[in-house]
């Protein structure tokens, strides 16, 4: 290996990828595995070294311990809240002290961006409210792995997100998964979970409205085999900032606060999804070190000259795959015109952060820019989305890369 | 009764020039299906239908019609590739017994069935890996056919631009022409950005009513004006189009009224 710490691999010959493309479409509910002209599965995995996982898991680790006490205090702090640009019906409802009827999550996941640069690691975010890749970053790397002598996986994120459910439910439970109705990509994430839950001897049903839920002195039931039944937990997949915009008859203000039902991610997972996250960091008591340590510079866009300047990058404070990140240099003038207008209409809804340049990495297709998420489950980090794109910024298109640790 | 393996390498070939592009939602669930239906009959005239070359079609229409118009073209070397976004059924009534799944808002079972079914032939047809695409989807994919209540399986779906090969893939590979086959004369709402895409593109787009006797008549395709957007997703919000998923750039969360 390079002294950098990742690298590609070599390429798995065409006739034996094609089988594990057919396995991961046909029995692990990878749908989208072509986004327009782009076969998303990439046939080459990253390798890392121990010493790196060792060290991406340590900082991962430390991510979601200090994310935790964040959002802690972000609950009994309402006057920071407005600094979010979280839509308005949630920003009430936080704001009015319902949080006193927050429950505790028994499940927690996140998944953290990183990218390696010239200084080092950085992350660019992270995936809070409803982190997905679970089959990407669990089946996929293990299919590849019996190609690289010795390799060994980074962990199996979806197997401990199972295991995580059972042990808070117990076997024979009931799980609701909801997510957006119409949605594939994310259908997809719902019925690969709901098929390791099965694997688990736990039920499970996907829903696509909250409104198929019924709430009884704060529990979740829904019908099940044609009876009403009590739902033991519920699998948030819908995203905080789409539910809001729902009408307060679909019921979904229960799935953030007071459900005596155990919602996964639960509703605080909006507050530090939000991009706009690190602008309460200076006035949190929270100490963030590694947070401080990892993520470039974030202000609030008229603190900065991001207009006239490429060294900063434009985020919508809730945007998903990177739909809604934008670089001057890397649009259109149009594009970039209607991102200033959307900017200067709304501020509050958008973030500008200090650009850091992700070092490029050769591939078979030439270079490219590899993502490393890692996830955590409760604190503990147990695996890796491995993403690679051809330009700087990892969006809906980017490549799908199984993550290994060589030679382990 | 062919595995899912087998099913899905006949839709799509390995090698074949589309096969990237079917979507294998449905194939997952083939090993689901016990009972075969039988086929149904379907209009088809092709007086009109051009030789191989440089047409591909899109083909919107309910349910199994689809397939069903697809077989009659792939007789005559289209190539069908099915572009179906939507589960069946819920995953976890994939090997139960068929008579207890849930109530579903889209009838995508049929389209399933026919997957099914229709495999054999297309398997004896020996088409080329390079035929012309006939792109095949499901009109009543976004409309909620029964109330989205406790109890009832939601699979509406929509597509995307990026469910399709791009305009300069279509033209690098020869189609400079597409046939929208459908029974309307609208566009889904869904589809136009698609064709719009296409057409900027430089691909010539044709509409042909599918029971209609007249030939494919060439369209420019519109980008819906800003109001007649914000009609819709008012509209939809309101109830007017209950069950109905929206589109242009944005999906309408479902109101279950």
């Amino acid at each position: 290996m390079s002294i950098l710490p990742l690298a590609f691999g070599h390429a798995i010959s065409p006739n034996e990828f094609q089988c594990i493309q057919q396995r991961m479409s046909l029995d692990f509910c990878k749908w989208d595995s072509q986004v327009g002209d782009i076969s998303t599965l990439f046939p080459q995995p990253l390798l890392i070294s121990r010493e790196t996982w060792d060290h991406l898991k340590e900082m991962a680790e430390g991510l979601a311990a200090e994310l935790n006490e964040a959002e802690n205090e972000l609950l009994h702090r309402p006057e920071l809240l407005s600094l979010l640009g979280l839509p308005r019906p949630l920003r009430i409802e936080f704001t009015r002290g319902n949080h006193a009827a927050l429950r505790p999550s028994a499940v927690r996941v996140l998944r953290f961006d990183f990218h390696y640069t010239n200084d080092g690691w950085r992350i660019s975010e992270v995936n809070s409210d409803v982190p997905g890749g679970y089959t990407e970053a669990s089946r996929f790397p293990e299919m590849v792995r019996p190609f690289f002598q010795n390799a060994r996986t980074t962990g199996d994120p979806a197997n401990e997100w199972a295991r995580e459910i059972l042990a808070a439910i117990g076997e024979r439970g009931r799980v609701a998964l909801l997510s957006a109705p119409g949605f594939l990509e994310d259908q997809q994430v719902t019925a690969f979970l709901s098929a390791e839950l099965q694997a688990h001897n736990i039920d499970s049903r996907l829903l696509h409205d909250p409104s198929q839920l019924r709430w009884k002195d704060q529990v979740a039931f829904t019908l099940w085999n044609g009876n009403e039944v009590r739902v033991d937990a519920i699998v948030r997949f819908y995203q905080g900032e789409w539910l809001a915009r729902l009408p307060d008859r679909n019921k979904w203000k229960p799935l953030f606060f007071g459900s005596r039902t155990l919602v996964v991610n639960p509703g605080t997972a909006v507050l530090s999804e939000s991009k706009r996250f690190p602008l309460t960091w200076r006035k949190l008591s929270t100490t963030l070190t590694t947070w401080k340590s990892l993520m470039p510079e974030c202000r609030e866009p008229f603190e900065s000259h991001w207009k006239s300047s490429d060294d900063w990058i434009v985020k919508a404070a809730f945007s998903n795959t990177g739909d809604e990140v934008h670089v001057r240099e890397l649009i259109n003038a149009k594009t970039w015109g209607s991102v200033c207008k959307s900017v200067e209409s709304h501020p509050e809804r958008w973030v500008v952060q200090r650009r850091f340049e992700t070092v490029p990495i050769t591939s078979d297709l030439g270079s490219l820019y590899p993502c490393i998420g890692v996830y955590t489950i409760n604190g503990r980090a147990c695996g890796i989305y491995g993403r690679a794109s051809t330009g700087p910024i990892v969006n809906y298109s980017a490549y799908d890369a199984a993550v290994l640790i060589a030679g382990g | 009764m062919a595995s899912k393996d087998e099913i899905h390498k006949i839709w799509a070939p390995p090698g074949g020039m589309w096969s990237p592009w079917v979507k294998p939602v449905l194939f997952s669930f083939t090993d689901a299906i016990y009972n075969v239906p039988p086929s149904r009959s379907v209009v088809f005239q092709k007086e009109w239908v051009p030789k191989t070359g440089s047409t591909a079609f899109v083909v919107d229409l309910p349910e199994e019609a689809g397939i069903l118009w697809a077989m009659r073209t792939a007789e005559l070397g289209y190539r069908p590739v099915p572009l179906y976004n939507a589960l069946p059924f819920a995953i976890g009534d994939k090997l139960g017994d068929p008579s207890s799944r849930l109530t579903s808002t889209v009838h995508v079972e049929p389209i399933l069935g026919a997957l099914v079914r229709e495999s054999t032939t297309l398997g004896r047809l020996k088409l080329s890996l390079n035929s012309p695409p006939a792109f095949l989807l499901d009109s009543d994919r976004r409309i909620a056919k029964t109330d989205i209540l406790p109890g009832v399986f939601d699979n509406r779906s929509v597509c995307f631009i990026t469910d399709f090969p791009s305009a300069a893939f279509l033209i690098e590979h020869g189609i400079s022409k597409v046939v929208v086959v459908q029974g309307t004369t609208k566009f889904a709402p869904d589809l136009t950005p698609v064709l719009i895409a296409w057409q900027q593109g430089r691909i010539k787009i044709f509409r042909k009513l599918y029971q209609d006797t007249e030939p494919p008549a060439a369209v420019i395709v519109q980008k819906p004006s800003l109001l007649s957007r914000i009609w819709f997703r008012l509209s939809v919000v309101l109830g007017f189009h209950r069950g109905e998923l929206g589109a242009f750039g944005e999906i309408v969360p479902a109101s279950s009224g």
